[in-house]
């Protein structure tokens, strides 16, 4: 059992490896892999290859590699903590925060990009502040509270942000391509953005894997096992929103990379969340990356968006895997 | 050993619990009796500190619960509801290895004392076929098993239970009483436990806590407590008090129900026409 699932997880770094090169070999421009290699390290005589893999793929590949790790992990813990099968980021208002703010920042702030992200991660994390208060509010911290509270955020964050874009048409193509989820133009600002908080929510939740384990077998049974449970849900919907919120404000509101990634970890090496969580980690950003590889060449010179691929490649292995087990 | 002392508790207006006293001396089963809705469970989840008291205190080895942190808590008292209608679908081992998590800040790793106790657990409770089926594959009796399992690699002097026989079959049902008494005899464990049925009570139990209504209608030796005046002031049912050769322990058997009250008879007669018979119409259809 421990061996079978060392070498699932070992096959799927290997995974994100090769996905993460292949993000960097492929593009528009043909280099020869021996360009690629050279201008990677930073040598060679082809300053244009240099530019555009250390500049531009890198980066975006790299980008889109944490992204999908985070937006994984967070679905990860929001199910075992949840108890819900269903729980993925935009459960808890992640992204109808982030797009809310997003396409906020957009009309107040016109030109400033910059300021996209920054806006998207702080509505993200108002969105679930916002929903936990909620859920406290109403007697207790239970599990099905935080779900409808954050359906009913969402719903009304959502609702918003289409009012929006609705007065203000002049940017809607921007905005709708942000809330389709894009690594477009994603370079080293971002990915400076997100690393610090992958590293730092990723470690977090690896390390809580096994109180996660034990949120499953209830509330009571687990306080009887001397867990904090309130503490504990609230500081691993902390981590799950950090994750998501940092993810989601980079790459846009990317859906089912959150809801898939842990259900195909858990099928492979069933739910103990020790194993699993690191498993969805993978899956997610090689999933993310690969998808991102292919919304930028399949339809060359046109450009997919990176949440129409993760869903379209998704949804059918998904389904496919989920019926095959029975 | 784990006492309560005037303890209320209620939500909002309504009152569950009212002035109950209790004690569980070491090394026995005491059992909580009573109708469905007499605060048996909540009184289970008060003397866990699942349910904060709203007056009186509860005591553990003389010192008051909250005194205790959560892990201690956990460390000495093991607490197992009524029914798990999720059960995640764990592998039994894994299960029962969530026993020890009291025992350590992350559980990442399993110490060789862990694992020692995991698989004793597990053996006691004739598991081991089972080992690598997860738990939401197994039937109702070998799921309780398992629980028990988990419960029991906790390792603690106090075990609380919550109906744990009910649900189970006539066999499940005479090996987990026995279980419990083992547990009681062999390692000094104090049991207590909510039981349905007052007979699993007055078998095993050494003492026995009869409630109504959230007060205590009656505390002591099983036999004092459980009489048939007893029986019928709190569950409103005639019964008779039956002694078998070669039982230690008397039985409670309901009256018979042949003799209708004439408040039911009444009912019964004004709604009478209100269920079909079915079978002269489906007769004539045909």
């Amino acid at each position: 059992m421990l061996r079978k699932r060392a070498l699932i997880i070992a096959l799927a770094a290997v995974a994100l490896l090769a996905a993460g090169a292949v993000g960097v070999a492929a593009g528009s421009l043909p280099f020869s892999l021996a360009e690629i290699w050279r201008g990677l390290l930073g040598e060679g005589d082809n300053p244009l290859a240099k530019q555009i893999v250390r500049n531009i793929r890198l980066p975006r590949t790299l980008t889109g590699l944490l992204a999908g790790m985070n937006l994984a992990v967070a679905g990860a813990l929001l199910q075992g903590v949840l108890r819900n099968p269903l729980a993925s980021p935009h459960i808890i208002g992640v992204n109808a925060g982030a797009g809310f703010m997003a396409v906020l920042a957009m009309i107040v702030l016109p030109g400033k990009v910059d300021w996209v992200t920054p806006c998207a991660f702080a509505g993200a994390l108002m969105a679930v502040f916002l929903v936990y208060g909620l859920s406290l509010a109403s007697r207790s911290g239970e599990t099905v509270r935080i779900i409808l509270a954050g359906v009913a955020v969402s719903a009304l964050l959502s609702a918003l942000t289409s009012g929006l874009m609705f007065i203000n048409s002049d940017n809607l193509e921007i905005s709708y391509a942000w809330l389709l989820g894009s690594l477009s133009g994603r370079g080293w600002n971002h990915f400076r953005l997100l690393w610090p908080y992958s590293a730092v929510g990723v470690a977090a939740a690896l390390v809580l894997a096994p109180k996660v384990n034990i949120f499953a077998l209830g509330d009571e049974v687990g306080s009887s096992l001397g867990l904090r449970v309130k503490a504990y849900r609230a500081v691993l919907l902390a981590i799950a929103s950090v994750l998501a919120g940092s993810a989601v404000s980079v790459a846009g509101t990317i859906g089912f990379v959150g809801l898939m990634a842990p259900h195909l970890a858990r099928l492979l090496v069933g739910v103990d969340h020790r194993y699993s969580l690191g498993l969805s980690a993978l899956i997610g950003a090689t999933l993310l990356a690969a998808s991102d590889t292919m919304a930028r060449t399949l339809f060359h010179p046109v450009e997919l968006s990176v949440g129409i691929v993760t869903a379209c490649l998704g949804a059918p292995f998904f389904l496919f895997l989920l019926f095959r087990r029975g | 050993m784990l006492e309560a002392f005037g303890l209320s508790f209620g939500y909002g207006e309504k009152t569950v619990l009212s002035e109950v006293c209790f004690s569980a001396p070491r090394g026995r089963i005491v059992a909580l009796i009573g109708p469905n809705g007499s605060g048996k469970s909540t009184l289970l989840r008060c003397l866990r500190g699942l349910l904060p008291a709203r007056e009186g205190s509860v005591r553990l080895f003389g010192r008051p619960l909250r005194d205790y942190s959560p892990s201690e808590l956990s460390r000495r008292v093991a607490f197992l509801p009524q029914s798990h209608e999720r059960v995640p679908p764990v592998p039994v081992c894994e299960l029962v290895g969530m026993g020890r998590s009291p025992y350590h800040r992350t559980g990442w790793v399993l110490s060789a004392e862990d694992r020692l106790k995991i698989d004793w657990a597990i053996d006691y409770m004739q598991l081991d076929g089972l080992r690598s089926r997860t738990a939401d594959s197994l039937s109702g009796g070998e799921r309780q098993r398992a629980w028990i399992a988990m419960v029991l690699a906790q390792d603690t002097p106090v075990i609380l239970l919550d109906e744990p026989v009910t649900y189970m079959d006539l066999r499940f049902q005479r090996e987990l009483l026995a279980v419990l008494v083992d547990l009681r005899d062999r390692f000094t464990k104090t049991i207590v436990s909510v039981f349905h049925d007052i007979n699993h009570a007055l078998e095993i139990a050494d003492a026995v806590y009869l409630l109504k209504d959230g007060r205590i209608h009656g505390a002591g030796e099983s036999e004092q407590v459980v009489t048939e005046s007893s029986i019928r002031d709190v569950f409103q049912v005639g019964t008779h008090l039956c002694r078998f050769s070669g039982r230690r322990r008397a039985f409670v058997v309901p009256h018979g129900i042949d003799n209708l009250s004439d408040s039911r008879a009444a009912i019964i007669e004004k709604g009478a026409h209100l269920q079909h018979d079915l079978l002269p119409c489906l007769e004539k259809g045909r």
